[in-house]
């Protein structure tokens, strides 16, 4: 134990001492510390919908009004980087939630001019898109109806990353961990990517592999280009072999009032040989006046058909209709339940299209994003107008609407509209 | 008749040569000014204004490192951590929130009337041929006029009439065409001064051509000439600067 202690205080005084014999030229106020604050309160008032899955919102509770409020502290001392965040959180169904979130603490150092070493917790972006990222492979989740993440809510991962820079070159290794915490620290999953990225005849391109234990090998790449003044491409496309994607067990039956009990799911296409495939393509315009025009298309090939879909909703609104009977069956409580949980935040399905309206002016901004299933023609619309009172304060009032048939992805979720009015506070 | 017509082309392209070697002279030393060392550093300050009052200010950090590299780091409260890269006519945007590069074409601009183009190209004479060269007297001031096409189209402005007078080649004003025709900008090179033993440009001002009584001043406030590692300017890098 003790030997332990004092190896990990000998590598944290390398690191300590590298980062302060670390010159180099850089901007102004290179090796002082550097910091970023914010705080952020955002109000969301709900209408509910009238979905038959959550009658009188009733099985699955939703808040028609919460608040949140949080603090967000970057630091950077030289090769040290730290972000936390602090979080309250206002229900009118639950008591107030109070949370600190680690997102980011790592140490980054170069060594020579080429190579740069990470250690620690990252927030780590790789791809090109948007809305959607196939490529993101060491990425954290992403709500694609918020892509710039208004709230600061991504999260790091714990990672080693090397990178390596030449000319327009630059090669990415990465090995990362999801520690797991019971007790003491132990080892999750391995998982390693790498990215080759190259700036070629005005193209951005990256080719991407990613490795992680007991899931298929992945292969994909990342592009962007701008032609003239006013247009931007980009796309992404990443690929394995079988898929290792969790079905839920309802889907493969022709009948849907069946009880599964603990056998959930299946991984229905593990020894496959078709291609699983996920791809991305994207364009934005940017007009005279500032106005920008963005549109997306994603597909994913693992994602659920329309028979699935309907299947999957016949099972769990059966279940539903089990637990409202008086009085209810108890065995399709955990039924209900654990079918809404296979339903993925990126979308369940194939086919989805994203299209964003920005004007900025330099007071205030406005922005028009549209998020759409294009098989069943649902999608969710979201106006926001953003103001900047100065260069520490600025505003927005954002709504949503969900539109949709009753037996669509996205109308039948819980909620019909919502109106979000939020302040930042930077430093 | 046809002597007369190979002699009258003769003359046009050997003053057409003429003018544009003369003027590729006059650009190279009119960009010393405004580009005075190999790699340097410059604080700036960016402010819009319209009607004649102030409506906004930015505050910005460049790294330059030749005629085609450089490096925008924004310093204001609410765009702290932002980072801005331009290796000829292609550029980045790097935002904290989003925490990586995102690909933008010239023209989505983040500082009100400078556009990305303007804060970061410094130079003309690597991406602008002088096709004809006069002579014009602006302010008092015997100048050089020279017309300007851009080398590639991928410049934010292709077409540029420059002025810059005679016996220094300091830059004078500039007005700026899209490659449509559009006029879209007039610039003023208003003041210079001596920093580290070299003339340099420390204030110009940019009207918008295309929205009335609008323009922005920039400010180059403090030069520190240095050696810039080349993975500053490689787009993977951004991802590692705070």
């Amino acid at each position: 134990m003790k030997a332990k202690s004092f190896l990990i205080s000998v590598v944290f005084g390398q690191f300590l001492f590298l980062s302060l014999a670390w010159s180099q030229g850089t901007f102004k106020d290179h090796g002082k510390l550097r910091y970023r604050f914010s705080a952020i309160h955002e109000t969301q008032y709900q209408q509910l919908n009238s979905t038959p899955l959550n009658v009188d919102n009733e099985l699955v509770p939703q808040p028609r009004y919460n608040s949140l409020s949080s603090a967000d502290l970057f630091l950077n001392w030289r090769a040290f980087t730290l972000d936390i965040k602090a979080n309250a959180l206002f229900s009118e169904l639950e008591d107030a939630n109070y949370e600190y979130t680690l997102r980011e603490l790592y140490f980054g150092h170069p060594l020579g001019d080429h190579v740069q070493v990470t250690v620690g917790r990252k927030i780590l972006k790789w791809g090109t898109g948007f809305a959607f990222n196939p490529t993101g492979v060491v990425e954290p989740a992403k709500d694609a109806g918020d892509p710039s993440d208004r709230l600061n809510r991504f999260q790091g991962r714990p990672i080693v990353a090397l990178d390596t820079y030449w000319g327009n070159h630059s090669l990415t290794l990465v090995y990362a961990n999801e520690l797991k915490s019971e007790g003491r620290i132990r080892l999750a999953s391995d998982e390693l990517a790498v990215k080759f990225y190259s700036f070629i005849k005005d193209v951005d391109v990256s080719l991407i592999g990613h490795w992680k234990e007991k899931e298929k090998v992945k292969f994909g790449f990342n592009t962007a280009y701008v032609y003239g003044d006013h247009l931007a491409l980009h796309s992404e496309f990443i690929a394995q072999v079988g898929s290792n994607e969790l079905y839920h067990r309802a889907l493969d039956r022709a009948d849907h009032e069946i009880f599964l009990g603990d056998s959930l799911f299946t991984v229905k296409y593990q020894s496959s040989k078709r291609l699983f495939y996920e791809l991305l393509l994207g364009m934005q315009y940017t007009f005279d006046s500032g106005l920008n025009l963005m549109a997306e298309y994603f597909y994913d090939r693992a994602g659920l058909t329309s028979d699935n879909w309907s299947q999957w909703r016949r099972f769990t609104l059966f279940h539903q209709k089990q637990i409202r009977e008086l009085p209810p069956n108890e065995a399709s409580f955990p039924e209900f339940y654990n079918a809404l949980n296979t339903l993925s935040p990126d979308g369940a399905m194939r086919h989805y299209g994203f299209f964003r309206a920005y004007l900025p002016k330099r007071k205030f901004g406005l922005e028009l994003i549209l998020l759409g299933n294009l098989v069943d023609r649902s999608g969710i619309l979201i106006p926001t107008f953003s103001y900047s009172f100065n260069s520490h304060l600025n505003g927005w009032l954002r709504s949503s609407y969900f539109e949709g048939q009753e037996n669509s992805e996205f109308g039948m979720l819980f909620t019909k509209t919502s109106l979000e009015l939020g302040v930042k506070l930077s430093f | 008749m046809k002597k007369i017509f190979l002699l009258s082309t003769l003359f046009l392209v050997s003053t057409m040569l003429f003018a544009e070697d003369k003027g590729s002279q006059i650009l190279r030393i009119s960009d010393q000014y405004r580009n005075a060392w190999p790699s340097f550093v410059v604080r700036l300050r960016i402010t819009s204004f319209k009607n004649d009052k102030q409506k906004n200010a930015r505050n910005l950090e460049v790294m330059v490192k030749g005629d085609k590299k450089s490096l925008v780091r924004f310093l204001d409260p609410d765009q702290k951590g932002q980072y801005l890269l331009m290796l000829e006519d292609n550029m980045w945007i790097f935002a904290p929130n989003t925490r990586r590069p995102i690909r933008i074409s010239p023209l989505q601009r983040l500082l009100g009337e400078a556009s990305n183009g303007d804060v970061a190209d410094i130079t003309f004479s690597e991406n602008y041929n002088a096709t004809s060269v006069s002579e014009e007297t602006v302010g008092g001031r015997e100048c050089f006029r020279l017309e300007l096409t851009a080398s590639n189209d991928k410049t934010t402005y292709q077409r540029v009439e420059y002025w810059v007078t005679k016996i220094e080649s300091l830059p004078v004003k500039a007005e700026l065409y899209l490659a449509s025709g559009k006029h879209y900008k007039s610039v003023t090179y208003d003041e210079f001064k001596m920093i580290h033993n070299r003339l340099t440009l420390t204030q110009m001002t940019l009207h918008d051509r295309l929205r009335n009584n609008s323009h922005t001043i920039m400010e180059f406030l403090e030069y520190e000439p240095q050696t810039l590692q080349e993975k500053y300017f490689n787009k993977n890098y951004l991802t590692q600067l705070k």
